[in-house]
């Protein structure tokens, strides 16, 4: 590996002002499990490594009015993991977290490494982009750059491994918004006994491996068991993580083999694998269907009052 | 004696445990001498292409850089037959053209940048047929054929048989290149004394092979040369006598300082000996009761650039079809070819888990096909204790070849058929089997069996010698490595056996040629048998004498031995340690042996049956091993746990390879596309359940305490195992290891499953 300088600001300007002094030699530090392979072998040269896990307020998790969630990007995949309260409100999220890596890594690696290292299979990507989440991105007040901003998840992805951030800029937080009440569909059952479901589904080759596909699904069912909201996002299938278009046309009906079917196939044509090692274009495509199916499907037992 | 045994039977703790486990053990990598260069490996981007020129100038100049290393550099001594110590020729992409060694790691690693190489490009030849079509690429003289023939092994007269049978079963079945991944890198550590050279190094035989290679390259008596393993990191027969030691002598000798060459994780991979991919083609006929009347099988194995010891992995691809069951007619032919594909060489249980893939999955499509269980089938016709039938065709007397084809020739012990019933009786075969495996819908279940023959005594020569001194130090001295299998263990409990000591007393010097007499390969499932007699002859020597000195001492006519104690016979009381006899001796007490051990009219082979219960997910392919139950006829077992730790060990092993382990080669480039960890998919062990290891109870007549082979035994049957449960669970037979999901959702849109 490379030999470089450490630094360990306490706060968000300083790191942000280091980095803009010479920013393609210099890289932001969270958890390291990302960033020490790439140092390794193909981050080109870098010599300023800029450690984040010393700025104050960049952790945690806690519950917003309404029942959405706010996560700091510094927050480790093992705190998510053990959430309670995450637990039970985006089993999804913490289902992903748990198949990071091993334990070490998952103690060590964070939220917004995962995110902002942009790798299509990111495991907690694809549940984040099914509840529709959005990441604040802070400049530090650095001159010239951005003022704190708030994008669209899918706004942070430019492709594979390359975000849209400014180099300065640092992902602050994670902003996921309360379910949707599901009234869209169909309004006379709006207020009516809504429940929510996620899941998350992932493929790999063994225990330990970075996913052949993933998905992630978050849905309403009205009091009638019929769809009120459904976003299905798939993983490793794309250049990023990428939504499935078009389940709006599913909204008002049941959750069953038809239906599953149907979200299958809406995700073999959405997904734009390609071939590598791991698996060929045609299995990961098969298998963005399968995993859809699975991530609807698991969504939507508990939300019936059935176990997955 | 062997009738009440103290040692040889207890799950002693293995020797080196204790300093693996804190951390202590020194493995060749972790060795530095003062002044010690680090080697690096100029690689060839071309799999098949001549060196024209080579232009070492640069580098020689580079900071910190000592010796660099061309074809120029070296004698012409081939150390395998086919293999120069580097060569102008390059026979795959990684193949090695020069060598650096200089002060540090990153040093050698930027003066091979520096190296300016002119190459002519020849055109490459990847598969077998390809390779032996008229007009390839030779690259080899004398053709890509090894041997200029295939190897042709055949018992009775199979093409005169298969037109009486019944039913003829046929299958082409094919097996994949992997990497065995030993947890540590290939490394060797040179180091020259004048001219004397030693070599730390990575071995599996230094004696019988490391040490003459190194005299005949670097042009040395055998004598000047030393050769050391301190400890092994991962050995399954696989960690080669090709280039490295000669390689680290070279640049150590022109540097005039110790070099050590480590090989990296992907030199591990692409540089290293893989197994290879292999194809069979099977035929089986049978009578109208479905006994087999006659066994064809044909392989080839794309050996790579160079074969090694390849003819003995293609040669074992023939074992289960030729001696599993009792069948007239059988017939093996073998061809290794040569191709540009990284050089193959033995790896744990050479061809035979491929050819048993193939032998035991299509008996299970032949019970399948005659309507009968496959357990049943494999009991009413596994070859029985009386060997195959016929007679013998070497003459009464004269030693019957290591791996006899001819019938009428008797196994010494035979365990096949108590491990089929053990094992089907710990898995429930009887009460759990359904025809059609036990589910239906998404994910299915379904158990199988396949069973295992495989040399179990190998008589290779060997030799051992014992010092007792006045100090009552007790040193048993092996010439082979202990590969990480725990032969030290098992040899010092054979020795304390014999000699009626307790196993403390004893101390185990190996590896070392300075301090050995000459030992023979670990390879062939051999060390338990052929250097486990050569210690226990010595042992018992040396016993009785110590005996005779003690009962002479005492002045009775007998003593008796037990905790280090002599107990006069018929003279109470009288009693003498063993360390005041010792210190009494007047001169050390020394015994040498040296014999080959075998058998002129037995075959010694240790059997294996083996259950797997697995679920097949139909929509992903996907197998997961729920239990596995791997029956062992390895004769007495010396140690239980860690014979289980093997057995373990080996089905581990050889269900990643089974389910997932596949090297990936560019079919244009010949590059190998997923030379890490991250991409040759290992097994994490989370991903299988814990094996269940069963022994059968009859001792090997012919072996040392009656102990068998089992290094090697216990991977032989685990892909058909698998394959034939999957098969129950699905209805689909798979052809084509490894089972990854993509294949097994092939084989069911190909074959249909067959149940809803
Ligand atoms: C053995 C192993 C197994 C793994 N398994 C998985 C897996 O199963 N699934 C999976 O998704 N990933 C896996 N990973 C990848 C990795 O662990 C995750 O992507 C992890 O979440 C990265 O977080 P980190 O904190 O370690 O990021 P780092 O390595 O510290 O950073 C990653 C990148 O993001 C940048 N960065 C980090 N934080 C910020 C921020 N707040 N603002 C701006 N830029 C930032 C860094 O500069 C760097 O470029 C694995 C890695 C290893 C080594």
């Amino acid at each position: 590996m490379q030999n470089f300088s450490y630094h360990a600001p306490a706060t968000l300007g300083e790191a942000c002002a280091l980095m803009a002094e010479a920013p393609d030699r210099s890289r932001f530090l969270a958890g390291g499990s990302d960033l020490h392979l790439a140092l390794e072998h193909h981050a080109g040269p870098v010599d300023t490594v800029i450690d984040l896990k010393r700025i104050a307020g960049l952790e945690g998790i806690e519950e917003t009015p309404g029942g959405g969630w706010r996560i700091g990007a510094l927050t480790r995949m093992a705190a998510l993991e053990r959430h309670q309260g995450l637990r039970a409100a985006l089993p999804a999220l913490c289902a992903a977290a748990a198949v990071v890596g091993g334990p070490p890594i998952r103690n060590r690696a964070t939220l917004g490494g995962n995110l902002c290292n942009a790798s299509p299979a990111a495991d907690t990507a694809t549940p984040l982009l099914a509840f529709g989440a959005q990441v604040e991105v802070s400049g530090g007040g650095v001159p010239g750059s951005n003022a704190s901003r708030t994008l669209a998840l899918e706004a942070l992805w430019a492709g594979p491994r390359s975000t849209t951030l400014r180099p300065e800029e640092v992902l602050t937080a994670v902003v996921i918004p309360p379910p949707p009440t599901g009234g869209g569909a169909n309004e006379s059952t709006a207020n009516e006994s809504t429940a929510h479901g996620n899941a998350f589904a992932r493929l790999t080759r063994s225990a330990m491996d970075i996913a052949l596909v993933n998905a992630a699904a978050s849905l309403t069912l009205d009091g009638s068991g019929r769809l009120a909201s459904l976003t299905v996002a798939l993983g490793a299938v794309g250049a990023t993580v990428l939504s499935v278009p078009g389940t709006d046309a599913l909204l008002g009906r049941p959750v069953d083999e038809a239906l599953l079917e149907d979200i299958g196939k809406m995700a073999e044509t959405a997904a734009q694998p390609i071939t590598d090692v791991r698996a060929s274009a045609e299995y990961r495509r098969e298998m963005a269907g399968v995993m859809a199916m699975r991530a609807v499907g698991w969504a939507a037992a508990p939300a019936k009052g059935d176990t997955p | 004696m062997t009738d009440s045994l103290d040692i040889v039977g207890q799950s002693v703790t293995r020797l080196e445990l204790e300093d693996k486990v804190l951390g202590v053990t020194r493995y060749t990598a972790d060795l530095k001498r003062p002044g010690m260069l680090y080697a690096k490996i100029l690689r060839s981007p071309h799999p098949h292409a001549r060196i024209v020129a080579i232009d070492t100038s640069a580098a020689e100049k580079a900071p910190g850089v000592h010796a660099v290393l061309t074809h120029h550099d070296v004698s012409s001594f081939a150390i395998e037959g086919d293999l120069l110590v580097l060569d102008a020729r390059l026979r795959f992409v990684g193949d090695e053209v020069a060598a650096v060694a200089a002060e540090s790691p990153a040093a050698a690693a930027d003066a091979l940048e520096l190296i300016r190489v002119e190459y002519e490009p020849l055109p490459p030849v990847f598969d077998c047929g390809a390779a032996l079509a008229p007009g390839a690429p030779e690259l080899h003289p004398g053709g890509n054929l090894v041997d200029g023939r295939r190897l042709v092994v055949e018992r009775g007269d199979t093409e005169g048989a298969f037109p009486t049978a019944f039913r003829v079963f046929e299958g082409v079945f094919h097996t994949a290149a992997h990497g065995p991944v030993g947890m540590e890198t290939r490394s060797a550590l040179a180091e020259w004394d004048d001219d004397r050279l030693t070599v730390h190094k990575t071995s599996r035989s230094l004696h019988a092979h490391d040490r003459k290679i190194l005299s005949n390259a670097l042009g040395i008596p055998l004598e000047h040369v030393r050769v050391i393993c301190t400890s092994m990191g991962g050995g399954f027969g696989n960690k080669d006598e090709g280039r490295l030691g000669p390689l680290a002598a070279f640049l150590a000798r022109k540097a005039g300082r110790p070099v050590r060459l480590e090989y990296s994780r992907m030199e591990e991979f692409i540089a290293g000996r893989n197994r290879q991919a292999m194809v069979s083609r099977l035929k089986i006929g049978v009578a109208e009761d479905g006994a087999p009347v006659a066994i064809e099988m044909r392989s080839e194995m794309n050996a790579g650039a160079h074969v090694a010891s390849g003819r003995n992995v293609t040669r074992r691809i023939g074992q289960g079809a030729l001696y599993l069951y009792a069948c007239p007619n059988a017939r093996f032919e073998g061809a290794s070819v040569y191709t540009n594909h990284p050089a193959g060489g033995s790896f744990r249980g050479l061809g035979a888990p491929a050819g048993h893939f193939a032998l035991e999955v299509l008996m299970d499509q032949v019970a399948a096909g005659m309507g009968l269980d496959p357990l049943e089938y494999r009991l009413r016709f596994h070859v029985g204790p009386e060997g195959q039938p016929g007679r013998r065709t070497t003459p009464p007397g004269e030693a019957i070849p290591d791996e006899p084809v001819e019938g009428g020739v008797p196994f010494s012990s035979h365990g096949l058929r108590e491990c089929l019933l053990s094992g089907a009786e710990r898995i429930g075969w009887r009460e759990r089997r359904q025809p059609n495996g036990s589910a239906t819908g998404p994910s299915r279940r379904g158990l199988g069996v396949a069973m295992g023959i495989y040399k179990g005594g190998v008589g290779r020569e060997a030799q051992a010698e014992i010092h007792v001194d006045r100090r009552g130090r007790v040193e048993v001295r092996v010439g082979v490595v202990d590969v990480g299998q725990g032969s030290s263990t098992i040899l010092a409990q054979i020795a304390a056996e014999a000699l009626q000591l307790p196993l403390d007393f004893i101390t185990m010097v190996m590896a070392d040629t300075a301090h050995t007499p000459p030992g023979h390969i670990t390879a062939g499932s051999s060390t338990t048998f052929s250097s486990g007699h050569a210690v226990k002859q010595a042992a018992d020597t040396v016993r009785n004498r110590l005996r005779e000195r003690a009962a002479a001492t005492l002045g009775v006519s007998d003593v008796s031995l037990s905790g280090g104690v002599f107990t006069a016979q018929g003279r109470e009381g009288a009693a003498l340690t063993f360390h005041q006899l010792c210190a009494a001796l007047p001169e050390p007490v020394i015994e040498q042996v040296t014999l080959t051990p075998g058998s002129t009219d037995r075959v010694i082979n240790s059997f294996s049956a083996h259950f797997a219960e697995v679920e097949v997910e139909m929509d992903t392919g996907r197998i997961r091993i729920l239990r596995y139950v791997a029956a062992q006829d390895a004769g007495r077992i010396v140690n239980p746990r860690l014979a289980e730790g093997q057995v373990t060990g080996a089905v581990l092993q050889f269900l990643g390879i089974a389910l997932r382990e596949e090297l990936l080669m560019d079919p244009t480039s010949g590059v190998t596309l997923n030379p890490s960890f991250l991409e040759h998919k290992n097994t994490a062990i989370v991903d299988f359940p814990p094996v269940e290891v069963l022994f059968a109870s009859q001792p090997e007549p012919l072996a040392p305490f009656g102990a068998k082979g089992l290094g090697e035994p216990p991977v032989v049957p685990v892909y058909a195992a698998v394959a034939n449960a999957v098969a129950n669970a699905t209805g689909v037979w798979l052809h084509e290891a490894p089972f990854t999901p993509k294949r097994v959702l092939q084989a069911i849109a190909q074959q249909g499953a067959d149940r809803p």
